[in-house]
């Protein structure tokens, strides 16, 4: 059974990738196109108008990997979030590990991720980025956001067969968290004051690490990477306890 | 082989309202339960259902919608859990449903053939291996790669049931919507759930057709209102499902008149059986004569109407018959009573329940009855098991002739 888990999951990201982009002109390029329009207005709006502190570097090589890191978390949360009852007639009609769709969903965003990572790594290069040993920290790090987003999307997708209310909610967070977390702009920014405040956001830790990492060529702060580590773990803990509880609910109330 | 199914004390109960926040804030503090108002009652789609299938055998589940028969198979599926009562399931289980649930308009055949075997619980290995055979049995190999939404209605059936046919289930649950579309069609999904059988698959089997049932299952349980009142052999579970129905629609829809009476030369004042039968209503035996004798009043100088009597059952009418056919004609002057009889020399018909429809013809070329009695009376026969199965009773001898 659990190979078919496995084979559940791979041909819910098949279709998805085939089904998404049949019928479009553009095709394929979409997925590259979201994150490069991001990289352009960024440039422009927080590069050009605001002149954010780039620590010496020009302002795409800056937010590279922001934007690559949070492409995944908010992607990944919307979309699993709705995945459940977006595949109802699944849910409903068949008896299917239900596990296997917010997985698919959030393995879909992942791959989505890694090609925007690779076009937009381009410009990274291209702007005068170089990639060093200390880039290693970066698994890691997308370990522990991948942990964080896993949870919440168990949770969110589980809530969302019995609330709506959880769509809109992760719509308004992950608008919010946006702006609260250091993508477009670099932590140093924030007012000292404030900082103790803004750091109970598990991204900035994150956020901070993988920039640190790549720009500086330098370890991150490992401690300031435990707080986001156990805040993942009992994201997860929940998310996984929640789904595996509400699950057997799922076909009745989707 | 001992992969069967348990059903032990089996309770399910549904809630008819979706969860709201307000609720889950009514459940955890209490003021707030004070400003909501009434609670819907919840539905118990089963009640205390308890069966076993044996290894190797096929059990049928009849009854009417919304009896819970479509509830059960969910919660053996597991697909739900069971508010009260354990279900044992043993062996690879493989639920067809409606078949092609997962199918997306978008990707080829091929594609959704891929994703629909993930949906019954291939692995790769065995995906790729049935692939070719799926898109064979199909007979959609030129068109494996079209997407699915080009496909005529009978190509995308016949897909979903050639992935259903290449499942190698212990247990297999079928849902009644499975076995639809042509003859030809039909009769290969039949033959795939025969070899099933002969498989030693266990199966269970949901469905309205008595004909599926006889043919297929060992033994049928009735489901009523989320009970089960009989297990029995097929046929006599089916008669006892049809006697279920009978005596619910007794209340309410006995005699029915369609079409309008003030327009009909005739009204229909008594309609009699004369027979052997036994009973109320009467049940004859097999092969017993029987006539039916209708009373009428004219509601105008009537002349040149018709009568026309027939003798249905679920639904379907067996057999019609217009007095004009035998040249006979309602003459009748306004007010007058007549009575005119059909005599039937045997009733070769199969063990069940049975009405009869009284129909009135303006003229005999008329095609359209002004007026018909539905359900006028109602009678059954009854006869041994040699008789056989079906609807009509024919006349047969066995012999073997090799030798």
């Amino acid at each position: 059974m659990r190979a078919a888990v496995g084979n559940l999951v791979l041909q819910l990201v098949l279709r998805d990738f085939r089904s998404r982009y049949k019928q479009t002109f553009f095709g394929g390029l979409w997925i590259v196109g979201r994150p490069l329009l991001e990289l352009g207005v960024f440039t422009i709006v927080f590069g050009t108008f605001l002149r954010v502190p780039t620590g010496g570097v020009s302002y795409p090589v800056f937010a590279f990997i922001g934007i690559v890191l949070w492409g995944f978390f908010s992607g990944g949360l919307s979309r699993a979030t709705r995945s459940i009852t977006a595949h109802s007639d699944l849910v409903a009609s068949a008896p299917i590990p239900t596990i296997a769709i917010p997985l698919a969903a959030l393995l879909s965003t992942l791959i989505d991720t890694l090609l925007a990572a690779v076009v937009l790594g381009g410009f990274y290069l291209y702007g005068g980025g170089t990639i060093t040993w200390s880039a290693v920290w970066l698994l890691p790090i997308s370990l522990i956001l991948a942990g964080l987003v896993c949870g919440a999307a168990l949770l969110g997708a589980a809530l969302h067969v019995f609330y709506r209310d959880v769509g809109h909610l992760v719509d308004l967070t992950l608008r919010v968290l946006l702006l609260l977390t250091p993508v477009a702009y670099s932590r140093d920014t924030v007012p000292p004051n404030y900082r103790a405040l803004y750091d109970l956001n598990p991204l900035v830790a994150l956020f901070e690490g993988a920039r640190t990492a790549l720009l500086k060529g330098t370890a991150p702060d490992l401690v300031s990477l435990l707080y986001p580590s156990a805040v993942a773990l009992v994201v997860l803990a929940l998310g996984v306890l929640v789904f595996r509880r509400t699950a057997p609910l799922f076909a009745e109330s989707v | 082989m001992s992969h069967g199914v348990r059903v032990a004390g089996v309770w399910k109960r549904y809630r008819l309202r979706p969860r709201t926040l307000g609720e889950l804030a009514a459940d955890f503090v209490p003021w707030v339960r004070r400003y909501r108002g009434e609670r819907l009652a919840d539905l118990w789609a089963l009640q205390d259902v308890c069966f076993d299938v044996a290894p190797g055998t096929t059990l049928g589940l009849v009854g009417a919608n919304g009896s819970g028969k479509s509830t059960l198979l969910k919660l053996i599926a597991g697909m739900m859990n069971p508010t009260r009562g354990h279900i044992d399931v043993s062996g690879r289980l493989a639920f067809l449903g409606y078949l092609g649930a997962g199918f997306h308009g978008d990707l080829t055949g091929r594609e959704n053939v891929a994703l629909e075997g993930a949906l019954l619980g291939f692995d790769r290995r065995e995906l790729r291996a049935k692939l070719p055979q799926i898109l064979a049995f199909a007979e959609l190999e030129p068109f494996a790669d079209v997407p699915v939404k080009f496909y005529s209605a009978g190509m995308t059936l016949r897909l979903g049931f050639a992935i259903a046919a290449h499942v190698e289930p212990d247990v297999l649950l079928i849902d009644e919507a499975f076995a639809v579309g042509d003859t030809a069609f039909r009769d290969r999904c039949l033959e795939r759930v025969l070899r099933f059988k002969r498989d030693g698959v266990t199966m269970l089997l949901v469905s309205h057709e008595r004909y599926l049932i006889e043919q297929l299952c060992d033994e049928a349980i009735v489901l009523h209102d989320g009970r089960v009142v009989t297990r029995a052999r097929p046929d006599v579970a089916f008669d006892s499902y049809h006697e279920t129905l009978d005596a619910e629609v007794a209340g309410r829809a006995l005699p029915q008149a369609e079409g309008d009476p003030l327009r009909s030369p005739l009204v229909i004042e008594e309609v009699r059986l004369i027979g052997e039968g036994e009973g109320d209503p009467p049940v004859f035996p097999v092969d017993a004569p029987l006539v039916i004798r209708i009373r009428a009043r004219a509601t105008r100088d009537v002349h040149g109407a018709t009568l026309g009597v027939q003798i249905a059952r679920d639904w379907h009418v067996l057999h019609g018959t217009r007095s004009n056919r035998q040249g006979i004609e309602v003459n009748a002057r306004q007010g007058e009573s007549v009575t005119f009889e059909v005599a039937y020399r045997r009733l070769s018909l199969s063990r069940g329940a049975y009405v009869v429809h009284i129909v009135v013809h303006e003229h005999r070329l008329a095609e359209q009855p002004v007026f018909t009695l539905k359900r006028a009376a109602r009678f059954g026969v009854t006869h041994g098991e040699a008789e056989g199965v079906g609807v009509v009773r024919l006349e047969h001898a066995w012999r073997r002739v090799d030798d």
